[in-house]
């Protein structure tokens, strides 16, 4: 029952599960103007040839018959089985440039001039050799933050004659996850519990913090150690692998970045500057947390914990379809 | 690279192959034109030199057409004018060339120029030619809609393409349905005409004495008739006005068929010379469907012959043709002046002969014992041209002598006209048919009388036998020098003559009857509009069918077709070993298997691990393997547990 049950939504959604192979459900082909344009000028060819009753522009006219029709054949053989593996998308900020990565196979034969695009959007043409493995890269402005999920991936073909157009029209069940676009503003993390500025961020720190970037000096590189924070220069000059110190990496201290806090009125600009100050403490290795209106994430450092607090901050207040 | 540089090559590539056969047809600027612009323009891609602008560009454009519409006035507007009105386009195009639909164009205009040769020669040289222009053409659409790859594989989608396209065409060639006549009369569209015109004055058979286009073949039933009487009549001139004679017009047709013995049946492929006029041998019994046989013995095609044609003829070489009694008295007549001389001295020459028989042998005899000469090179003959001819130059070609032996004749009250054709022809050893040429063209005579009907009379034996009899010194000079380079030429040519007229009287000859003979032949009956309809129906769904069968197999893929044959060849492989007993369990591998049987029969370890390696590689590894498919099904075949 429950498998029926989600064979009948899936066949109701409006997605296509990936993976999915091309078919001749999915497929369309019919003359572009350049072809319409041709086979009127066969026409003509043809008028003429029954007029002189001549046989060898009847044969012209025949072969370009066939070749018109063997090259719609062709046409739609660039796209007959080609199979859509999987789709991935590395999360971007608001503002840029989303990229969506598909996997494709080519069901042991190469393919040519294959079309991609998402509605509204430039088409990549790609070459695909024989193998199962060919990454396509498609790219979608990211405007907001959130998931975003393309409209339709259209993919197409008019190789090898250029006289008809095949394509199928798909919604991958495929999103990309869009942080808000950061805005930066002064970081300072004060010792009072209330900052006198836009600020959003405490600490419980009693003393007196330096800036943020307070380089004070190399360590040895050990496992674990952020990658960031490699002195790349001292690597380069043959020095060996060191690390750059920081004031608050010895502090211990931990940064509560709170929504409320923050002067502006808006939300998107308060998650905009709350993606910044993540950006940065992340940056400075510090263990921060983050208090939403709705969700209070505990502190924590390292990559995973940026990720998951940006995720957070990307989705907050959507709905849950969203999420 | 630019995309300038990897399409303009190709581009301007095709324009030069599909242009290449009508260099003859177009006037030096043209070629001129098109070399300088393509040359610039392909320079100017590795130079960057300067490429016009859309002001200059429309410029040449307006200055190109305005000098083909200099060059070709309205009166010769016709299909020459409109191939260089496409060759000076196709010059200026690349400069306009920058998007794919620009490109897309400039292909199509590349087809379009290869088609508009085919209305002027149908030979099988033009045929393979437009088969290789199509393909290098193809390649090039192909360059065009790909983002890239090199010439080599265009070369080779496109010869993919054509290959798969030739079907498809014979078929359609086929059972297009051919229609008789044509939709329009596009008397503006002629060709020039070659050959005979409808007037015949002195030099007007002279002049083709050096052509040696050919003008029709002939291939007997059986062996061919000697060559005195290959005389392939043509055309009847009987009126004279005392300059030239002119073609019989309203001639009524013919109603009795003449008597006569020595029946020949052959067939005539007639080279397109744009008249009514059709040719067979002297004396035609039989006529084409398509054409009438008139009362002075010639055959009137009902429309022009603007495409070569093949029909089927019965002649009889001896014969007696006789006249109907009222159309007679017209043979006499000539005008009632000039050329005194003439009439004077065939009164003189005739003498005291009464009979018609004498009076020819006496005239013949005046001209084979006075110093008449035949030349190529006769001298202008003035206002009276047989009374200059006969007592003044005395050199002259057939047409002279013909022209003069009927006024003659006439002056005795002899009915007599002038008939313009062909004598002989050249054998061809490897078609056994013969070959005329329009060198071979020829004027002769016919006197009238009472009992014996229209006789045949060729004054120019009287002064060039050897005309008649076929040993000209060229010949001979040809059968001697057998080892020579020019022998083998000779035999080259005879021997493309030979796959060329072939090639030409079933492709050419193909139409609404030959169709209607095929189709009867497959036991489809046709003749009607009804039939026709069905007849393209049928194409249609032919075509539909062939498509669709070609579909099913392209489209199941190389990788299927090969992952069959790999299961099929291990399937097989374990039948030959569970004949001896030997099972795979369903959830034993293959290297597992393999290790089984080794344990079992140490005898075969060896195969088995070719095999099992074989097909481990050919299932599970997806990339190709050379030759180890063929390798697999050998050891497969030969295996003998």
């Amino acid at each position: 029952m429950k498998l029926l049950l989600r064979k009948t939504s899936s066949r109701f959604s409006a997605y296509d599960r990936l993976p999915l192979t091309l078919d001749h459900r999915r497929i369309y082909i019919f003359p572009n103007r350049h072809g319409l344009l041709f086979l009127v000028v066969l026409g003509a060819m043809l008028l003429g040839a029954v007029n002189y009753n001549n046989n060898l522009a009847f044969l012209l006219v025949f072969l370009l018959g066939g070749i018109t029709l063997v090259g719609l054949l062709h046409t739609y053989r660039n796209l007959y089985g080609l199979r859509l593996a999987a789709a991935t998308a590395e999360p971007v900020f608001a503002g840029q440039q989303a990229e969506f990565v598909i996997v494709v196979d080519s069901r042991g034969r190469p393919r040519q001039a294959i079309g991609w695009f998402f509605a509204g959007n430039r088409p990549v043409l790609e070459n695909l050799g024989p193998g199962d493995n060919a990454r396509i890269r498609i790219g979608l402005p990211a405007e907001h933050r959130g998931r975003l999920r393309p409209d339709r991936l259209t993919v197409f073909s008019r190789f090898p004659l250029g006289l008809f157009n095949t394509w199928t029209v798909l919604k991958p069940d495929i999103s990309c996850l869009i942080y808000p676009a950061p805005v930066s503003g002064a970081l300072r993390l004060s010792p009072d519990e209330k900052t006198d500025d836009d600020s959003g961020a405490t600490s419980r720190a009693a003393s007196d913090r330096p800036g943020v970037d307070d380089f004070q000096g190399l360590k040895p590189y050990q496992p674990g150690h952020l990658i960031g924070h490699i002195a790349w220069k001292a690597l380069s000059r043959g020095r060996g692998v060191f690390v750059k110190k920081f004031m608050a990496e010895h502090r211990g201290d931990t940064v509560l970045l709170d929504y409320d806090a923050i002067r502006a009125q808006d939300p998107e600009t308060r998650l905009s500057r709350l993606c910044d100050m993540v950006i940065k403490v992340s940056a400075m290795n510090l263990e921060y947390g983050i208090r939403l209106p709705d969700e209070i994430i505990a502190p924590g450092k390292g990559d995973r914990h940026r990720d998951f607090c940006l995720k957070r901050l990307a989705l907050f207040g959507l709905p849950e379809s969203d999420q | 690279m630019t995309d300038q540089h990897r399409y303009m090559p190709p581009i301007i590539g095709a324009l030069v192959v599909a242009i290449l056969p009508h260099l003859t047809r177009l006037p030096f600027w043209v070629i001129a034109w098109c070399a300088v612009m393509w040359g610039y323009m392909l320079l100017s891609l590795h130079s960057g030199w300067y490429r016009p602008g859309k002001w200059l560009s429309g410029t040449l454009t307006i200055t190109g057409l305005t000098g083909v519409f200099l060059t070709y006035n309205s009166y010769r507007f016709g299909p020459d004018a409109f191939l260089g009105l496409l060759a000076v386009m196709a010059a200026i195009k690349p400069f306009e060339t920058r998007s794919h639909r620009d490109r897309m164009i400039v292909v199509f205009l590349a087809y379009f120029i290869v088609i508009t040769g085919l209305f002027q020669s149908e030979t099988l040289l033009m045929t393979v030619y437009m088969v290789i222009s199509v393909f290098i053409t193809t390649a090039t659409l192909v360059r065009i809609n790909r983002i890239s790859g090199n010439y080599r594989a265009d070369l080779k989608q496109a010869g993919r393409i054509v290959g798969q396209a030739i079907p498809l065409m014979v078929v359609l060639f086929l059972v297009f349905p051919r229609i008789e006549g044509s939709f329009f009369n596009l008397s503006r569209l002629n060709m020039a005409h070659t050959g005979f015109s409808d007037v015949l004055r002195p030099g007007s058979v002279t002049r083709l004495a050096e052509n040696t286009a050919v003008a029709f073949r002939a291939t007997f039933d059986d062996p061919i008739p000697a060559k005195n009487m290959l005389y392939w009549r043509g055309i009847v001139f009987d009126r004279f006005d005392g300059r030239q004679w002119h073609a019989a017009e309203g001639v009524p047709l013919l109603w009795h068929h003449p008597e006569g013995e020595a029946s020949v049946s052959y067939s005539i492929n007639l080279e397109p010379h744009n008249r009514h006029w059709l040719f067979a041998l002297d004396l035609p019994r039989t006529s084409p469907r398509w054409a009438n046989l008139r009362a002075d013995y010639t055959l009137r095609a009902y429309r022009p012959v603007r495409r070569a044609v093949n029909y089927r003829m019965t002649s009889v070489t001896d014969y007696r043709a006789r006249s109907p009694r009222e159309t007679i008295d017209k043979y006499r007549l000539l005008p009632p002046q000039g050329n005194p001389l003439a009439r004077e001295l065939a009164v003189r020459v005739a003498g005291n002969a009464q009979s018609v028989e004498e009076k020819v042998d006496r005239l013949m005899a005046f001209f084979r014992n006075r110093d008449f000469t035949y030349t190529l090179q006769p001298p202008p003959l003035g206002d009276n041209p047989i009374d200059t001819f006969v007592t003044r130059t005395r050199s002259g070609y057939c047409e002279h002598y013909a022209s003069a032996f009927a006024y003659m004749m006439r002056a005795l009250d002899v009915p007599a006209r002038v008939v313009g054709g062909y004598l002989g022809g050249e054998i061809n050893p490897y078609g056994n048919y013969l070959v005329v040429r329009q060198s071979n063209a020829h004027a002769w005579v016919e006197v009238w009388e009472k009992n014996l009907g229209w006789k045949r009379v060729d004054p120019t034996t009287a002064v060039a036998p050897e005309r008649v009899s076929g040993d000209t010194g060229d010949n001979q000079a040809r059968d001697t020098a057998i080892n020579s380079l020019d022998s083998m030429i000779r035999i080259v040519q005879l021997r493309w003559d030979a796959v060329s007229t072939a090639w030409q009287k079933w492709f050419t000859g193909y139409s609404f009857e030959q169709q209607q003979a095929l189709l009867k032949r497959l036991g489809l009956a046709v003749g009607t509009w009804a039939g026709t309809l069905k007849l393209l129906a049928a194409a249609l769904i032919l075509v539909i069918l062939f498509t669709a069968g070609f579909a099913v197999y392209f489209f199941i893929t190389t990788e299927t077709r090969r992952n069959d044959a790999v299961a099929r060849g291990y399937r097989k492989f374990l039948r030959k070993l569970s004949r001896r007993g030997i099972e795979k369990r369903p959830a034993q591998g293959p290297a597992d298997f393999a290790r089984e049987v080794c344990r079992k029969r140490p005898d075969l370890a060896e195969t088995v691990d070719e095999i099992t390696r074989l097909y481990i590689r050919l299932r599970f590894e997806k990339m190709k393997q050379g030759n180890a498919l063929s390798r697999f099904r050998k050891a497969v075949g030969n295996f003998r547990p």
